[in-house]
């Protein structure tokens, strides 16, 4: 953590693109192993 | 060799190869659905990438970069904004749109809308061509300003050579190779502007000692650089975040961006486009917003804070990655402009004197229609551009949130309700670009709100209003 920020700032800079991310490749691997199943 | 004899040889082979890209797809381009659509044939990656990229103009690659350099953290509220943008687009809004216009043959919006809600005395495909034209007219000549800027600041040409350059490269591919060398172009394009949206940030994070030593030194600057919200509080915060958040409801109305998804090849190739548009959205909106915060504190006082990413790039990089770079500001605004003179041909061609008007309807003639328009629409807005005619300037205040409003709303509830039929939709439609320009008009978007937002709200009430009187007492649509 850094002094001059909040946990909110980071949250809002790394968090929200991150579980973007792993919300739509996790999207995309499990409807695929849906539609194999 | 000297540093800019190295860039200019990498923009030379970057602008041939649209060039080759052009001529290969012309080869391929014989009858309308080719020439408008790739005859439905794209695969997943340059649906994706090639949609996202012609949403994307010069804004994400300057603007955005500028917006976060001067506005901190909070600037970058844009990204969610537009990533939900995407994500309707793209989960909701793809996959039903191809299957429409698999089904009913349909080549361009106004055709969907058709196939939507019926036409008769082609009230619909009217007002809807009409809006579409005004918009992107405005649009395209825009852009053509800013190619001929993007030209004068990487290749070092004057400005009226680089518009008329510049501009003759888009014309020349997108009349060739139709709508297969606009998508083709702009995978390529599109692949550019995210390696540089990764590569950029990175760098300008290291020249500016890392992301934590960024962030200290934002906040030793001024605190409300690192605050999410810019440091405003009450209505002023209020006003702020639905304005960048706000963008994100123009997607599903632009057209040059959804009749790319009515191309794909099947609807597995969509469900590819998902996790592809969705990654190279979070990449290059948060690239750019990482660039500008970084960039405040490698490159400060700036005096125009858009040009960050060109100079950084000269600054930070040998000649041939910075001609990489700087060809890819030219690839977001081409990639762009391509998209729009294709969907503003198709218009012309295609809704109007087709649909319309019942001429040029055989398959050759709508063909040299679609490449005549694209020449004659091509050459209207070099023309205006090297002009710099200020009043057509006007229409790109409005172009984005005009077209958002104005079809966003009635394509969804269209396509996902059977609550709206033909006069209720054009009433939508009227509604949504009517409301947009009497906002900013009369000053309320600065005042008041983004003018997106309540003439997206409003166009949607006004379809399913004037709907429901209409289709009382009788079934909704089929």
């Amino acid at each position: 953590m850094t002094g001059g920020a909040s946990i909110w700032t980071h949250l809002f800079l790394l968090g929200v693109p991150a579980a973007i991310l792993v919300t739509v490749v996790l999207h995309f691997v499990l409807r695929g192993r849906r539609r194999v199943g | 060799m000297s540093a800019d004899a190295q860039i200019l040889i990498v923009v030379g082979v970057y602008m041939a190869l649209l060039l080759a890209l052009g001529a290969l797809a012309g080869r391929r381009t014989r009858s309308p659905v080719e020439f408008f659509l790739a005859g439905r044939s794209l695969g997943a990656w340059v649906t994706g990438v090639s949609s996202t990229a012609s949403s994307e103009s010069g804004w994400v690659v300057l603007g955005a970069v500028g917006m976060a350099y001067t506005q901190g953290v909070g600037a970058l509220w844009f990204a969610p904004g537009c990533l939900m943008g995407y994500w309707v687009n793209l989960y909701f809004l793809a996959p039903r749109l191809r299957r429409l216009a698999a089904d009913s043959g349909a080549l361009t919006l106004p055709d969907c809308l058709v196939a939507l809600f019926g036409d008769r005395g082609h009230l619909l495909r009217a007002s809807s061509s009409l809006v579409v034209l005004v918009c992107l007219a405005g649009y395209l000549a825009a852009q053509m300003t800013a190619t001929g800027k993007a030209m004068q600041a990487v290749v070092g040409l004057e400005y009226q050579h680089g518009i008329w350059l510049g501009g003759a490269i888009i014309v020349l591919y997108t009349l060739v190779g139709g709508f297969r060398a606009v998508s083709w172009t702009d995978l390529l394009q599109g692949l550019i502007m995210v390696f540089a949206l990764v590569l950029m940030p990175l760098l300008a994070l290291a020249a500016a000692g890392g992301y934590g030593p960024v962030l200290d030194g934002l906040a030793e600057v001024d605190p409300a650089l690192v605050s999410v919200t810019a440091g405003k509080g009450g209505f002023a915060l209020f006003g702020f975040l639905i304005g960048l958040v706000g963008i994100g409801l123009g997607y599903p109305g632009q057209p040059h961006v959804i009749t790319r998804y009515m191309a794909a090849a099947s609807e597995e190739k969509i469900r590819q486009t998902q996790l592809i548009g969705m990654v190279w959205g979070v990449l290059v909106f948060y690239g750019a917003g990482l660039l500008g915060l970084a960039g405040r504190l490698a490159m400060p006082g700036l005096d125009d804070p858009e040009q960050l990413f060109p100079l950084l790039a000269r600054q930070l990089l040998p000649p041939l990655l910075a001609g990489l770079m700087l060809a890819a500001v030219l690839s977001a605004i081409m990639s762009t402009v391509s998209s729009q003179l294709l969907v503003a041909a198709s218009t012309v061609s295609r809704d109007l004197l087709e649909g319309v008007f019942r001429v040029a309807r055989s398959g050759r003639a709508s063909v040299l229609a679609g490449r005549l328009s694209v020449l004659g629409l091509g050459i209207a807005a070099m023309l205006v551009a090297s002009g710099d005619v200020r009043a057509v300037f006007w229409f790109v205040l409005f172009a984005w949130s005009g077209l958002g409003a104005a079809f966003g709303p009635v394509l969804l509830l269209g396509l996902f309700t059977r609550r709206l039929e033909r006069v209720g939709a054009a009433a939508g439609i009227a509604t949504g670009f009517g409301v947009t320009v009497v906002w900013k008009l009369t000053g309320l978007s600065d005042t008041v709100i983004y003018e997106l937002v309540p003439a997206f709200l409003l166009a949607g009430l006004v379809a399913l209003g004037v709907s429901a009187v209409r289709l009382r007492g009788s079934r909704p649509r089929a």
